[in-house]
């Protein structure tokens, strides 16, 4: 490459834009080199408006904007290199984003959820479309549902973990279709896979199989979903079965069985770590308790079938680890009362050495004062 | 002749043994001058039934005490050396090994952090009751002086010594004690070139763990010694005992020392069984727990350092240590008399435990 071409090649857009071009420098458009004249076409080796702004130079209207992505996007062979899926346009067209588009360009394209002349790669921090700012950019356009996630489980295990489920993963902007309402099982199962066999397997699966309610979302709630231990009976149950009904009742007296299974796995957990700062060793008995804690997650998850006697069994066990536990840790902690044994022997000692020395000094002083 | 007198027969064929029991007399367990060149049974006679001043009888035996004590935690520390590893990654695990898997490790590490606490209280006492019975005045200035230097560097020892475990507890504890040094000018110099900054970090638990083990056990030794040299040169004359008692060296002090000796062993070993020290965890430089603060005699530092204003307060705290340490020679001239410097006392006491608690309340 020659010297006049190197300079020739040189993009003076940025001289009179200098504010997008600060933003599109750190863009992976122009780190792949996709350049100004790429998209809007022009003459960038020239400070002439008019020149600049001649040789096909265009702005791009608000609904042409998917075509004029897709012109790369959709090439097999452009998108091959960097393992995109070239099918993105015609997915977006079919999606209810694209369908919505074709009634009205006002709504979601391409550049609204990707940005314009600042997009980047999903992994960037700072990238719209990045895991960490998906709730925001989704909750320009869906404000409502934004605050409902702000306030569900899901996103305070998201803050927590990150590998909790975003916008995204429920919902695919460029996939075709809206989630059909006795589907959400599935999607809900992609992740919570066992908690849809207990559900399907108990009577509410077949309620839902057969009428299409109860669904998943309905007593967790759709975008403000809720972790089933906050959940109350009254207020998720008594949404559909009165008080003194049989299903009701059942299910008191499931939660009552697992917040005491609980209470009893939290009480020997404050046992072990008393038990540390004596110190004793309680590395096993930590492991042995986090097994009983699996007990108590798989009985809640097996809540869903609503069986009594499948819950009683798995709980059961969790009780029974953690009865184990406390009764070895007292049991060391009595073996320590030895040492308390120990001192009053050991006072008996001290203190008759000290009267011995006392006597035998008096003896001496008497003895000496005679002489 | 008995078995025993032939055995010392034997061995003072070999060593001097008046010797040793002169070295020993200079860290309290005889007050007076011994001829080495006496055998030792003769040595001891002479001892024996030599005169001596009567606070040689307990209970005013608090010099030896803090010597015992001191001789308590060297036997302890070097006990625990033997399992300890003074790094990031295993100081925490060792203590833990040391109190829950040694034999008897956990009375040997309580015996030796109670001790350490004692050791504290009693040198303060001292302070105070040097003070108050004017032990301070002429000749008794460097008596005065090595007794500070000595609280000051036990202090050291024990700041020292308080990170090595490597628990939640210690190492907080540590870090506001580092903040407080931090803001004494001159101390703080002087730890910054010793130790290397106030971060916590890998060379500051080796450090520490040297001046902990080494320099400070030495410079108490040399203290503790000189401070005895002293007394032997200029007495505790400045005590007003209203019955005067014939005191000599046996039984009277010999065996106020043995009652000592026990009643200390007694105390150590009866707080380490009912009040254990407890782990809290290792320590973790992002958690802080909300029950930990400074070491307890400087609580008292705190509300002088943070509420008075523009760093004045590290000054004024510098200024009272100097002072402190140049007390016996302008002293006199001020407390003149009698009834103010025991008013003053109990003033400077009440004062220290005040601030002490509005420090503790706001650690």
């Amino acid at each position: 490459m020659s010297l006049l071409s190197i300079i020739l090649s040189i993009s003076l857009c940025g001289t009179c834009h200098p504010d997008t071009n600060s933003v599109f420098q750190k863009s992976i458009h122009n780190t792949e080199g996709v350049h100004c004249v790429s998209c809007h076409g022009g003459n960038p080796n020239t400070l002439d408006e008019g020149k600049a702004h001649s040789q096909n130079f265009r702005k791009i209207p608000r609904n042409l904007i998917p075509q004029h992505c897709g012109s790369c996007h959709s090439n097999p062979l452009l998108m091959k290199p960097y393992g995109i899926s070239a099918d993105q346009l015609s997915l977006y067209l079919s999606s209810l984003h694209g369908k919505d588009f074709e009634k009205s360009p006002k709504k979601p394209v391409c550049t609204d959820c990707h940005g314009v002349h600042e997009i980047k790669k999903k992994d960037e921090p700072d990238s719209l479309t990045n895991p960490s700012n998906v709730a925001k950019t989704c909750g320009k356009c869906h404000g409502n549902s934004l605050q409902d996630y702000l306030s569900s489980y899901h996103y305070e295990a998201w803050k927590e973990k990150k590998n909790s489920p975003i916008c995204v993963t429920c919902h695919d902007p460029h996939l075709p279709l809206k989630f059909m309402a006795n589907d959400i099982d599935k999607l809900c199962g992609r992740c919570h896979s066992i908690s849809r066999k207990s559900f399907m397997d108990g009577p509410h699966g077949k309620s839902f199989y057969d009428k299409g309610v109860p669904s998943c979302g309905d007593c967790h709630g759709y975008h403000s979903i809720k972790r089933s231990r906050s959940l109350e009976i009254s207020g998720t149950c008594g949404k559909c079965h009165s008080k003194d009904s049989k299903e009701f009742k059942t299910a008191e007296k499931l939660s009552t069985m697992l917040l005491q299974t609980k209470a009893e796995i939290e009480k020997t957990e404050k046992i072990l770590d008393d038990a540390e700062k004596i110190p004793i060793a309680v590395e096993d008995y930590r492991a042995r308790i986090e097994e009983a804690k699996t007990f108590l997650m798989e009985a809640l998850i097996l809540t869903h079938s609503l069986s009594i006697e499948r819950n009683e069994e798995t709980l059961g066990k969790a009780r029974l680890i953690s009865k184990e536990i406390e009764r070895e840790i007292h049991e060391k902690m009595r073996n320590l009362k030895w040492r308390r044994f120990g001192l009053f022997v050991f006072w008996f000692y001290i203190f008759l050495t000290i009267f011995i020395i006392i006597r035998y000094k008096r003896w001496l002083t008497k003895r000496r004062s005679k002489k | 002749m008995s078995p025993i007198r032939k055995f010392i027969k034997w061995l003072e064929e070999r060593i001097n043994l008046t010797e040793i029991f002169s070295f020993f007399s200079a860290f309290g367990l005889y007050y007076g001058e011994i001829d080495t060149k006496d055998s030792i049974e003769e040595a001891l006679k002479k001892a024996s039934v030599k005169e001596l001043p009567p606070y040689g009888k307990w209970p005013h035996v608090l010099g030896i005490l803090t010597f015992l004590l001191f001789v308590f935690l060297i036997i302890t520390g070097m006990l625990l050396a033997f399992y300890y590893q003074p790094t990031l990654l295993s100081a925490y695990e060792s203590t833990r090994e040391i109190i829950r898997d040694i034999s008897f490790g956990w009375l040997i590490f309580n015996i030796h952090r109670w001790g350490a606490n004692l050791l504290i209280i009693i040198l303060i006492f001292r302070i105070a009751r040097f003070f108050y019975h004017k032990v301070w005045k002429k000749p008794r200035e460097l008596f005065w002086i090595i007794g500070i230097a000595i609280l000051i560097v036990s202090i050291g020892s024990f700041l020292t010594g308080k990170l090595l475990p490597f628990d939640q507890n210690s190492y907080w504890s540590t870090v506001r004690n580092l903040e407080i040094i931090e803001k004494i000018p001159l101390i703080a110099s002087i730890f910054n070139f010793l130790v290397g900054g106030f971060l916590i970090e890998e060379g500051t638990i080796i450090r520490f763990y040297f001046l902990h083990i080494v320099v400070f056990p030495l410079l108490l030794w040399i203290l503790f010694y000189l401070h005895f040299s002293t007394v032997r040169r200029v007495g505790l004359s400045a005590l007003e005992l209203k019955k005067v008692e014939r005191v000599t060296f046996y039984p009277s002090h010999l065996f106020s020392l043995l009652t000592s000796t026990f009643i200390i062993i007694l105390i150590l070993v009866t707080l380490s069984v009912l009040c254990p020290f407890k782990l809290m965890g290792k320590a973790d430089p992002i958690k802080t727990p909300t029950e930990t603060g400074p070491s307890w005699f400087i609580l008292f530092l705190i509300p002088v350092i943070e509420h008075i204003p523009w760093g004045l307060g590290g000054f004024l705290v510098l200024l009272l240590l100097i002072l402190l340490f140049l007390f016996p020679f302008f002293g006199e001239r001020i407390f003149r008399s009698k009834t103010l410097t025991k008013v003053l006392t109990f003033f400077f006491v009440f004062l220290y435990l005040i601030l002490s608690f509005w420090g503790f309340r706001i650690k």
